[in-house]
């Protein structure tokens, strides 16, 4: 069967296969929404880095003659371009830091969550018997519970310093990664190459860390993307009801809670920081997808 | 220095669970079921039989993969257990395994030279990296891989390199065990004959204690200086291979050994047995073999034929041990 | 299936007994309530020791877990420290007020979900899929409190067509059931629709419609039994969440259910209305996922067997 197509396809490939121009193959590999979504990130990477060179104000500054200010264009000046909030402090400023923040967060608490994932997932299936019942049972227990209202729980006793709040997103999804781990590394344990690591004496240490880690990595990767859009939205959530982030220190989703009073007289104090959410967000979750089918198609 | 490997007694039993209608039933699978040989230093002892007869099951108990149900394997005076702890590991700095699989046994994301590195830095972290790589060429030139291979990841090598790199591996150590299942079973023929031949070089060099599964007796007869033949878990007969393979004389040898085509011989010679091996769950009474043994008598399935040695050879069969036993063969219909 | 329902019941109960220790532990070791309660500086040491007494805060935590169990089990989950009532009315008289707006969600985005979800898998690739799928990405991405606000700002700001928040007449239920079912049509859009493509391409639907079975037949007599599991996983987690899920909207929207008062009490540190909300929702998503588990076994006679539950 197989021989057969081979023969057909050589000598049928000049009228078949007609070469692809260069543009298609590349859009094909880079679809346009996944360069904007790409190209977005970078910029909110970009602003996350430099936003303290960035800002024309101090994002704290309080300016009571210049309270609720329009944005330009919008029967707004250009000294503040977004226009200015209920104390007179310069939206963009705010939206930059916030930006700074949020990404930030977000990535920190990923980086724990995936930690966590992977050295449990690792734990259960290199003991395997009651530890790895305990581990799934925790798993379980987590996925049985929306992780917004232990969140709320925890922040109401806990106080909200940003230490404990980033330690908290960090247990955002840990559930995903630990699940994916231990079945990766089962199943890798079962191939040859762990097996082999294992008989030439290799500690349980070296055969985790330095073969079955790297050999599941992509997958991890991929995880740990499609988890960011979650901690962000979490993130927001909680500092838009007023429980996550505390001012003065600000968030894409403190400037929204902050901003829903004046929802009629200054939408602009909200519209932007949503704005920027949701493309956050949206931008992650396509490249997350992407990712996942250009390095993991089994992964769903 | 190197030692001998003695088995006694090995058993491995897994329990395999039935779902019935009420209550699990736990029903006994003997895949290795009381096995005893000694390999000399340096001697190479090859095991045959079927699949299903419990040869990997024995490569596995032999370096401690997994533990007996009974009985031990010694190596050198030193028992070896199945407990994965530190002794465990140090143990493997003497004895190594080569797969069957060669892919399957390379990490996919490293150069093979570092795989061939790594056993040296696990065991010998003492050794600068230049003695490593010195050493690494060393043993890779011994299995007739050039130097350029090591920087190429498996995926990059052809069946045969990759098999020599394992090889290589497994060698970079200088184990005085090596215990060799299927190595060139997923091999061409012409790349099974370099391999070999890679062997009986390495063999001459360093002369280490082997054991050598296989399923093909041609390898065997090339490659062994001893040859078991299992079947069910057990071993049947054992000996020199110009013995056992030219004259077998326990009826389940004669049948794999007439199964192998060779020139010179009519087809019609060759003894077919009738039927698949019995289910390793339900082992037949008396002797395992005698559901398809063409010689069987009634004593067969009454009485369970000890390995014994007589006169030079080491049969467990009635006809062979205790030729009193030889009385009229049961008909095909009531053996059935 | 006895032994099936009996594990997935050990297995609720030791779900539960992990959330309300959780939830013991998370609470009292937080800190000392006494000095979250009462600012220490400014009160009287007496007043404070008092307040530990009344509330068993003096004794190790052991104990204090124990009383605590013995609590729980009686269903004595101590006052409200705001309200002066016990903390369970305090909580179930809110309740209905959550109810009125999830229940009519729960059945509006499952019927809208899996309605979009079947049209877009059996016509995939079209527009209409992609339009659909599009939707359903927005829905995901864009938070809760972003869609009810935009609502807010169009339909009650701009238009003036509904209240922005309240409780007075059926009219305030509109915009909290909207955002909530649009969010949750969407992730049950994208379930159904995966759950569907999978099924469609298995080899005996296949054969079904080269059998020549009509196909409307064959969706409900071969696909949707077959797609069913991963939907009414989804729908299971929704239900539980019924309690859990509306703390945004009901904040947005000044709705007076329980979401919002789980917000207020964390503003306020109200431990045992917390606590109880805590328990009350942990409570609903073990008994519905103990249901949804139930289910599959009727559903989908594989996930009986033992191996299917640990795969």
């Amino acid at each position: 069967m197989a021989i057969e197509q081979d023969g057909l396809s050589t000598s049928t490939e000049g009228s078949v296969f007609t070469e692809k121009g260069k543009l298609q193959t590349f859009l094909q590999a880079w679809p346009p929404l996944v360069i904007l979504a790409l190209a977005w990130l970078a910029l909110m990477i970009f602003i996350a880095i430099f936003a303290p060179l960035l800002t024309p104000y101090d994002f704290m500054a309080v300016d009571v003659l210049a309270r609720l200010k329009p944005p330009a264009f919008f029967g707004g000046a250009f000294n503040h371009i977004l226009g200015t909030d209920q104390l007179g402090r310069d939206v963009l400023s705010r939206t930059l830091t916030s930006i700074r923040v949020s990404i930030t967060v977000a990535i920190c608490a990923t980086m724990i969550s995936t930690a966590i994932g992977v050295m449990l997932g690792f734990l259960a299936a290199y003991f395997r018997g009651w530890v790895d019942q305990v581990i799934l049972t925790i798993v379980d227990a987590q996925l049985a519970m929306p992780f917004m209202i232990i969140a709320i729980a925890v922040l109401a006793f806990l106080g909200n310093s940003l230490t404990i709040f980033v330690m908290l997103l960090g247990l955002y999804g840990w559930e995903q990664v630990t699940r994916i781990a231990r079945g990766l590394a089962i199943s890798a344990n079962t191939q040859g190459y762990a097996a082999a690591a294992r008989e030439i004496g290799a500690s349980p240490w070296r055969i985790y860390l330095r073969h079955i880690l790297p050999n599941i990595s992509a997958t991890i990767v991929v995880a740990m993307t499609l988890n960011i859009p979650g901690v962000i939205l979490l993130e927001s959530s909680l500092s838009f009801l007023g429980i996550g982030l505390q001012p003065p220190q600000t968030s894409l989703g403190n400037m929204v809670g902050y901003g829903r009073d004046y929802i009629q007289s200054a939408p602009w104090i909200m519209l932007m920081p949503s704005a920027i959410i949701v493309i956050t967000t949206l931008s992650v979750s396509i490249m997350g997808d992407w990712l996942r089918d250009r390095i993991d198609p089994t992964l769903k | 220095m190197k030692g001998e490997l003695s088995v006694k007694n090995l058993a491995r039993h897994f329990k395999l669970r039935q779902r019935g209608t009420l209550f699990a039933r736990t029903k006994i699978l003997k895949a290795v079921d009381g096995l005893t040989f000694n390999v000399a230093p340096g001697e190479m002892l090859g095991i045959v039989g079927e699949s299903g007869s419990g040869k990997s099951t024995t490569a596995r108990l032999l370096l401690g993969h997994i533990p007996s149900t009974s009985g031990e394997v010694t190596f050198g005076g030193e028992k070896i257990g199945a407990v994965p702890n530190l002794a465990w590991r140090r143990m493997r700095r003497r004895m190594q395994m080569i797969y069957q699989d060669p892919l399957g046994a390379l990490d996919p994301r490293i150069t093979v030279a570092r795989q061939i590195e790594e056993p040296l830095v696990v065991h010998f972290p003492e050794l600068t990296p230049d003695a490593r790589k010195a050493r690494v060429r060393a043993v890779m030139g011994d299995v007739g891989l050039s130097f350029h291979h090591g920087e190429r990841f498996p995926h990059e090598l052809s069946g045969g390199q990759r098999q020599r790199v394992i090889i290589a591996r497994a060698l970079v150590m200088e184990p005085e065990l090596l215990v060799c299942d299927e190595p060139v079973s997923a091999l061409d023929v012409s790349v099974q004959a370099q391999v070999l031949n890679v062997f009986q070089d390495i063999r001459e060099r360093n002369s280490f204690t082997g054991v050598f599964i296989s399923h093909d007796l041609k390898v065997v007869r090339q490659i062994a200086d001893k040859v078991a033949v299992m079947y069910l878990g057990r071993i049947v007969e054992i000996g020199r291979p110009d013995e056992v393979l030219h004259q077998p004389l326990h009826p389940y040898s004669r049948a794999l050994v007439s199964a192998v085509p060779r020139k010179g011989r009519p087809a019609r010679e060759r003894i077919i047995l009738s039927g698949d091996p019995p289910n390793p769950v339900d082992v037949p009474s008396g002797c395992p073999f005698h559901t398809r043994c063409p010689e069987v008598r009634p004593v067969c399935r009454a009485l369970r034929p000890e390995l014994i040695s007589d006169a030079g050879r080491t049969v467990a069969c009635h006809l062979i041990n205790d030729p009193s036993f030889a009385g009229v063969p049961v008909t095909k219909g009531e053996a059935a | 299936m006895l032994q099936f329902v009996s594990t997935r019941l050990l297995r609720a109960l030791v779900t539960l007994f992990i959330i309300v220790t959780f939830a013991f532990f998370v609470l009292r070791l937080a800190g000392d309530p006494a000095e979250r309660f009462f600012d220490p500086s400014q009160t009287p040491p007496e007043v404070i020791d008092a307040f530990r007494r009344e509330w068993g805060l003096d004794q190790p935590i052991w104990v204090q877990f124990y009383r605590y169990i013995i609590a729980v089990l009686h269903g004595d989950l101590g006052n409200s420290m705001r309200e002066n009532r016990s903390a369970v009315e305090t909580v179930f008289a809110r309740l209905p007020a959550t109810l009125w707006i999830m229940v009519p969600t729960l059945f509006l985005k499952t019927a809208i979900g899996v309605a979009a979800g079947m049209l877009a898998a059996l016509y995939r690739n079209s527009v209409f899929d992609r339009a659909i799928m599009s939707a359903s990405i927005f829905g995901f991405t864009v938070p809760p409190f972003v869609l009810a606000l935009v609502l807010a700002l169009v339909f009650a700001v701009q238009l003036r067509w509904l209240p922005s928040g309240g409780y007075a007449t059926p009219y305030h239920m509109i915009l909290p059931i909207a955002t909530l079912s649009i969010a949750g049509a969407a992730v049950v859009a994208r379930y159904t629709r995966s759950a569907m493509v999978e099924v469609l391409g298995r080899p005996f639907v296949r054969t079904a419609a080269a059998k020549g079975v009509r196909s409307g037949q064959v969706v409900t007599k071969h696909v949707l039994p077959n797609a069913a599991v991963p939907i009414v996983t989804v729908f299971g987690f929704m239900m539980g969440n019924v309690v859990g899920g509306a703390v945004v909207v009901e904040s947005v929207f000044s709705w007076p259910g329980i979401g919002r008062l789980l917000v207020t009490s964390v503003q306020s540190r109200d431990l045992a209305v917390v606590q109880v909300i805590l328990l009350l929702i942990g409570v609903m998503m073990v008994l519905s996922n103990l249901l949804i588990d139930l289910l599959y076994g009727l559903i989908d006679p594989r996930m009986r067997s033992p191996k299917a539950q640990t795969a």
